[in-house]
């Protein structure tokens, strides 16, 4: 713990200066919420909710009636008595790129990453609003290179202008792999994971090498393909893809860092991960269903009121909840 | 480090609006600092307060005492006034302790057991004069000198006193005439 963790242990700012956010996911089947609350012994679980959204209102992360959105967001907010939130953005919407950027310095690879924007996402810099992160030298060697996501900036200030619509204020967006990553693994965690997040009509597939998302991918297959009882054959499209891009990610030239484990979270995480467990071990054998609340409390000295099976379904929340607003 | 989603007018209304939180938790703890400061200090002011009147009540008090005694004080400074002058006028004559001193020098082989001054104007000093003498010229002898001490002294000296030659008893009258 660092001396200013301790300061602020010690004698903690009020709530109405920290201005606590929760973490909303919205995603094409639900929105999800989860707010922390600081106490003596660590964060605790103060809100948590899931509303089911009507089937076609939003899909890939486009919202089809805004009108119904926004009054099923504004019943949301209302119910659960949110002020700022953290939102996901849709994977769907992100494009996700790599470049290789001459320093280390902020600034620099900022402005050297604005200049290579057009050549790398179908967006002008005046069109796109974009954040990175500096990839392991594990994965890249000795080249200095940076995993960048880039969103159309109309779609961030739709979104923005809808959730003020709703009456609640968003501190920050996050991409739905890194809130997921920042749920779960530890800091400064060395290995490469593929992260398998299940969705009801989709799933996604990254890889994350040192807390960094170095590869996305999506598949139209989800929970739903499961049926009620897992028959066989029924993930095997998802094999298939998840052996895809193990194989893209191991024939990558700067690729050194090999995949240690399949991590797997979302809607019916537990039947998937027994799925990929059984059919996947000849591409990597080690599958976990991650601690969702690793990096905000430990289940042993408190017990979260959202069970083991919920709360990978929070997966993309929790995360969001935890990342401080200013990023 | 990252950049965030957020546009950057999004970003200036946020921190905007923390910067007001700040301030309004900062007004917040002035306040609260202000009514404990208040609070703390509101037991002296009221010892303060308390002083104050009784320190008032001391001054009025003083102030109508001194116009009811000051009469009392004038009246007792002068008589102690006249006192004064009449001592010091007093001590402007003649001493009698100067007066029994001159006696006594003038006793020679004469014992003198009582000197009385009886009278004292501002004129003459009458003194009885007790004692023995060892004989009759020495009675004699002490009543010249007594006489010599001074122009117009006059000393009684009844002629009985001189009945017996040796050792007598005498009192006379001296009245020494002053200056």
């Amino acid at each position: 713990m660092d001396t200013r963790s301790f300061l602020f242990k010690l004698f903690p700012p009020p709530t109405f200066l920290v201005m606590p956010h929760a973490g909303l996911d919205i995603s094409d089947e639900a929105i999800r919420c989860i707010e922390y609350r600081r106490t003596s012994k660590g964060l605790v679980i103060s809100k948590h909710a899931t509303q089911q959204l009507p089937p076609g209102l939003v899909d890939g992360g486009d919202i089809k009636d805004e009108k119904a959105f926004v009054d099923v967001l504004k019943q949301f907010v209302s119910k659960n008595n949110l002020s700022y939130v953290k939102v996901s953005l849709p994977e769907e919407k992100a494009y996700l790129f790599q470049t290789e950027v001459p320093t280390a310095d902020f600034r620099s690879i900022a402005q050297n990453i604005e200049f290579k924007l057009d050549q790398n996402v179908p967006l002008s810099a005046a069109d796109a609003i974009f954040q990175f992160d500096l990839m392991p030298r594990a994965v890249t060697g000795d080249v200095l290179r940076a995993s960048v996501s880039v969103v159309p900036r109309t779609y961030v200030e739709h979104h923005v202008a809808l959730l003020k619509e709703a009456g609640v204020s968003t501190v920050a967006f996050e991409v739905a792999p890194k809130a997921i990553v920042t749920a779960y693994e530890p800091p400064h965690s060395e290995g490469t994971h593929l992260i398998v997040h299940i969705m009801k009509k989709k799933s996604g597939l990254y890889i994350v090498s040192e807390g960094v998302v170095c590869f996305t991918s999506t598949i139209a297959w989800g929970s739903d393909s499961l049926g009620d009882a897992p028959v066989a054959g029924a993930g095997d499209a998802l094999m298939a893809e998840i052996g895809r891009v193990h194989a893209y990610w191991m024939t990558r030239t700067d690729a050194r860092a090999r995949i240690s484990e399949i991590v797997v979270v979302g809607s019916r995480a537990e039947a998937c991960e027994s799925i990929i467990r059984n059919q996947g071990s000849d591409i990597i054998a080690h599958t976990v269903l991650p601690d969702v609340w690793h990096n905000a409390f430990d289940v042993n000295s408190y017990v979260p009121p959202i069970t083991k099976t919920e709360s990978l379904e929070y997966v993309i929340a929790a995360g969001l909840a935890l990342i401080s607003p200013i990023a | 480090m990252r950049h965030s989603f957020l546009p950057i007018q999004e970003q200036k209304t946020l921190k905007r609006g923390y910067r007001l939180h700040a301030a309004i938790v900062a007004l917040f703890l002035m306040s609260v600092v202000g009514v404990v400061g208040i609070c703390s200090l509101f037991p002296a002011y009221i010892l303060v307060s308390a002083e104050e009147r009784s320190q008032t009540m001391l001054g009025r008090s003083l102030e109508d005492a001194d116009g009811s005694q000051s009469a009392v004080f004038a009246r007792d400074l002068e008589r102690d006034s006249k006192l004064v002058r009449a001592l010091t006028s007093s001590q402007a004559g003649t001493k009698p302790s100067l007066l029994i001193q001159d006696v006594v020098s003038a006793r020679a082989s004469v014992s003198i057991t009582s000197v009385m001054l009886s009278e004292l104007s501002t004129t003459s000093a009458t003194m009885i004069i007790q004692g023995i003498a060892p004989t009759r010229e020495s009675l004699v002898s002490l009543k010249t000198r007594l006489e010599n001490l001074g122009i117009g002294n006059k000393v009684e000296l009844p002629i009985s006193e001189l009945a017996k030659s040796r050792d007598i008893p005498f009192s006379l009258r001296f009245t020494r005439s002053l200056p």
